[in-house]
């Protein structure tokens, strides 16, 4: 009997097909995958769990100029998760909820929410002990990242200068963005081959170390700073102001010892990260100068010859009209010295030795000063004021830049200005950054015209406008202002910028320092009520600290300078 | 035939002949199983103990196999209705009191031994179905038909019902094969095939949630490549970044890094792929194509027609089993969850299988009447 009888030979023959059909097929499938497709599958399966692991490192500390330190890096852990891992185990989202203290339902949210993706952030920057709490719980899928949080120790002292980070370390205003390139760490990285919870298994290939951040020291005295910040924030509050700001500087090197702002700033609470609360409004803020430029025109009419000390003006009847501009002083001050304009700050007196200099000289000194220029101090917010050229020029406005009006100037800028008179003459840029080297100064007056001038301003603060910035023992150099702000249009009363700026000691000057207080409200309102008292209030300890030794009595050294050498 | 010749013609076997062992099948099926324990020894994470289990089961299946090849099939034929019987009964049984694992009531607990009852129904079934049709060569009576066909459908319902899709499929295509090589006509298969497209939209209705979901997966891969479409994915980078030379055993990433599901039972074939390349594939395919054709040779020269049609039947079920486990693995076919037979990881399978084996080492050792 035959095994295939004919009519079952279809059957047998159609199941060779189908056998060998069949197996070509999964044969053609398997080339496919191994030979046609092996490439892009293993990208694939690479890109799953190779990966590269960015390493932590801290960003650069800040310290001041004795090594204190005013901004640093701490070790901090975030908690992440892999979504679809979460979702697809069911882990207790519930006790993570409640230990992360977050809305449970706003968690399964942010979790449904970016599903498809393999990263979240369930909490950035979580304390060491809510850390230990999730680490107990045991989930499979919850992981900790190292990463670090900056801290500013001194808080709301020095805020506006030092600025702050976002949470992952850039710089984003003050020192912290303007030099943040510096300041970051250079990434290193771990090649590793993580499974599929994220678990990182073993390397794969070296890693490349990162780079702690480069440490920037400032030449802010952190001890000046708070006593400057302490004595700003108490007038700000006694006169209601709307702004305030002080800038020290150490007069040899051009140091920055100090630049307070008020109101406040803490940058260790993101709160208070309002524009209004950490502009650095000693930079950012111009306002016209005011009387305090007076010494300026003093200084160039002296070096220009067109008056000496003893020359005398009648600024009689108190006011005096320039064309269509009627120039007035408080009183009727009758006929003045060069001293006594600046000690009465005379507008009239000032116009009128103004106006005796040619337009280029004195644009070229306010020029040559800085104004209208971006001082390049390394801070974010830096404004250049501005200072119209002399070609543009009205006969009003030489007058009225002679009692700083026409023009515009931040504190930081008048600061850079004052340096001139503090340096006999000598204008050079303002260090903020320890380590930068020193700008080249340029003479901008002469040495013996400084001299006379600061006498005057000596005297300024002993008869004049600024006796409230008196410091016994010390004899001082001054100028006070107070400038009526524009506002709604035009300058308006009740709307002023009280400003002082002052050196010590008067006859060769260590310190110098500039207070503005924008719009006081209450008790007072001129430069030598409100600012001089700060000046008064912060230096005498700045002075002890930096061991300036207090100068002989004031009528002996007037007898000195009085000397005609 | 006169007796005498037959006594000496006995004598001239060979020797594993007269013991009823198939030398050519035992021997891949050795080779077989024995890479099968080293590809489990990496698929378990180099779990010794797992493997030692699994080598016991293969060891079982064995010996059961050599036991049923000393069976002459014969009595097969004789005890059949009472062993489908009582199969189906505790298919029933199962279904009422089974443990559930993964979501499916299919264990039976005996207390000394857990076992599938639904995979033995694979081997039992064309058994039954050969023994009912076997005697029809050209025409089948309608009645006989019509037994043959609730006797398929039965034990693929309650099976269905565990739920276990994969092998419901197996069994009814196991009574299926049975059917086809009982001598169905061509008007019967049409109208089967029919019937069954018919069937197909009620079939999905009463399908579970998740199956429905690994076919609709099935259907557009790469939709949801992280969310159901996870496995076949996983799988498929598996095999294909595997290559030509492979990574190397206990090597692959994908599955020791986790991303492979399932892998020392279902998609143990991709974690083969991965570390031993095509050329372990290829390898490991002649070796199964080697076995099927020997059982379709032996099934073939059967002189019974109810050998023959036993024979092919469980061939082709061995055949299905391989072929939809690869196809599932390589993105083909739904995730049904068949595992590869002889290799994957589980105790009823791999003795079921062996155990068919020794049907088919039975039917080529007990050939009484052509010898020469």
């Amino acid at each position: 009997m035959s095994p295939h009888p004919d009519k079952n030979r279809w059957r047998h023959y159609s199941l060779k097909l189908l056998l060998f059909g069949v197996c070509g097929v999964l044969l053609g499938r398997l080339l496919y995958l191994q030979v046609w497709e092996t490439e892009h599958l293993k990208t694939r399966g690479y890109s799953a769990h190779l990966k590269t692991l960015s390493q932590a490192l801290p960003r650069g500390d800040i310290l001041d100029r004795n090594g204190r330190i005013l901004a640093i890096s701490t070790p901090i852990s975030s908690v992440w998760a892999n979504p679809q891992k979460l979702l697809s185990e069911n882990e207790d989202v519930e006790q993570l909820a409640r230990l992360l203290r977050i809305p449970e339902t706003q968690l399964r949210n942010k979790i449904q929410k970016h599903a498809a993706r393999q990263f979240i952030y369930l909490k950035r920057h979580i304390s060491p002990a809510m850390e230990n709490a999730v680490q107990q719980l045991g989930l499979r899928n919850i992981n900790f990242q190292q990463e670090y949080q900056r801290y500013y120790p001194d808080g709301d002292i020095l805020g506006h200068v030092v600025g702050f980070t976002d949470i992952d370390e850039n710089g984003l205003e003050g020192i912290e963005r303007t030099f943040n390139d510096l300041l970051r760490a250079k990434q290193g990285y771990a090649y590793v081959t993580r499974d599929n919870a994220g678990k990182a298994v073993d390397t794969f290939k070296p890693g490349i170390d990162g780079v702690k951040g480069t440490a920037i020291h400032l030449t802010i005295d952190s001890r000046i700073q708070y006593l400057a910040q302490r004595e700003l924030a108490s007038t700000f509050e006694h006169h209601q102001a709307d702004s305030a700001a002080m800038i020290i500087v150490e007069v040899d090197s051009g140091d920055i010892l100090a630049i307070a702002v008020q109101p406040g700033f803490n940058p260790n609470n993101s709160q208070e990260r309002k524009s209004e609360l950490y502009r650095n409004r000693a930079i950012s803020d111009v306002f016209e100068p005011g009387s305090v430029l007076k010494p300026f025109i003093v200084a160039m009419a002296l070096e220009a010859g067109t008056i000496l000390p003893d020359t005398t003006i009648n600024t009689s009847p108190g006011y005096w009209q320039v064309n269509d501009r009627t120039i007035r002083d408080l009183h009727d001050y009758g006929e003045l010295d060069i001293s006594g304009i600046l000690s009465r700050s005379s507008n009239v007196g000032i116009s009128k030795i103004a106006l005796e200099l040619p337009g280029s000289l004195v644009w070229s000194k306010l020029d040559a000063c800085g104004f209208g220029h971006f001082p390049g101090a390394g801070l974010s917010g830096e404004r250049s004021g501005f200072l119209p050229h002399h070609s543009q020029w009205y006969p009003t406005t030489q007058t009225s830049l002679a009692f700083g009006y026409g023009l515009s100037s931040s504190l930081f800028q008048l600061t850079q200005a004052y340096m001139t008179i503090a340096t006999d003459g000598i204008s050079r840029p303002l260090r903020l950054i320890k380590d930068a080297t020193p700008g080249k100064g340029e003479q901008v007056f002469q040495p013996k015209v400084i001299k006379t001038v600061r006498t005057m301003l000596a005297d300024v603060v002993e008869n004049g406008t600024a006796k409230r910035a008196i410091i016994p023992g010390y004899r001082i150099a001054g100028k006070t202002g107070t400038s009526t702000k524009i506002h709604q249009g035009g300058y308006r009363r009740g709307h002023y910028t009280a400003l002082f700026a002052g050196m010590v000691p008067a006859e060769n000057p260590e310190l110098l320092a500039v207070v503005m207080v924008d719009e006081p409200r209450e008790n007072g309102y001129y430069g030598g009520t409100v600012a001089a008292p700060v000046f008064a209030r912060v230096m005498p300890e700045v002075l002890r600290w930096l061991h300036v030794a207090p100068q002989p009595a004031p009528d002996k050294i007037m007898a000195q300078t009085g000397n005609p050498e | 035939m006169p007796r005498k010749e037959h006594q000496f013609a006995l004598d001239e076997r060979h020797l594993l002949t007269q013991v009823h062992i198939d030398g050519i099948l035992l021997f891949i099926l050795g080779l077989v199983l024995t890479s099968g324990l080293m590809i489990l020894y990496s698929a378990s994470e180099q779990n010794m103990h797992l493997v030692i289990r699994q080598g016991i089961r293969a060891g079982i299946g064995l010996v059961l196999m050599i036991l049923m090849a000393q069976l002459p099939t014969t009595a097969l034929r004789r005890y059949s209705p009472a062993i489908f019987g009582g199969l189906l009964l505790t298919l029933l049984l199962v279904l009422l009191t089974g443990d559930a694992s993964k979501g499916a009531q299919r264990w039976l607990d005996l207390g000394f031994v857990r076992f599938q009852p639904s995979e033995l129904m694979k081997v039992v079934l064309p058994l039954w179905i050969a023994t009912l049709l076997h005697r029809y060569r050209a025409i089948i009576p309608f009645e006989r038909f019509m037994a043959a066909g609730i006797s398929i459908i039965a034990p693929v319902l309650l099976i269905s019902m565990q739920p276990d899709l994969g092998t419901a499929i197996l069994v009814g295509s196991a009574g299926g094969m049975a059917l086809f090589f009982s001598g169905l006509s061509w008007r019967y298969i049409i109208g089967i095939s029919a019937l069954g497209c018919a069937m197909m939209p009620l079939g999905w209705h009463h399908l579970q949630p998740y199956q429905r979901q690994r076919i609709t997966t099935f259907l557009d891969l790469e939709k949801d490549p992280l969310g159901s479409g996870y496995q076949i994915l996983q799988s498929r980078i598996a095999i294909g970044s595997g290559g030509w030379q492979g990574k190397g055993w206990l090597q692959g990433t994908q599955s020791h890094l986790d991303f492979l599901p399932e892998r020392t039972t279902d998609f143990i074939f991709s974690v083969m792929a991965e570390e031993w390349g095509l050329q372990g594939v290829l390898a490991l395919l002649s070796a199964y194509f080697a076995i099927i054709l020997r059982c379709f040779y032996i099934s073939m020269k059967a002189e019974d027609r109810f050998d023959r049609i036993i024979g092919a039947s469980l061939t082709f079920t061995f055949f299905s089993y391989l072929f939809i486990n690869i196809a599932m693995v390589t993105g083909m076919l739904p995730v049904v969850g068949v595992p590869l037979p002889l290799i994957s990881y589980g105790g009823t399978s791999i003795v079921t299988i062996l155990a068919s084996f020794g049907i088919l080492m039975s039917i080529q050792t007990h050939k009484q009447r052509k010898l020469f």
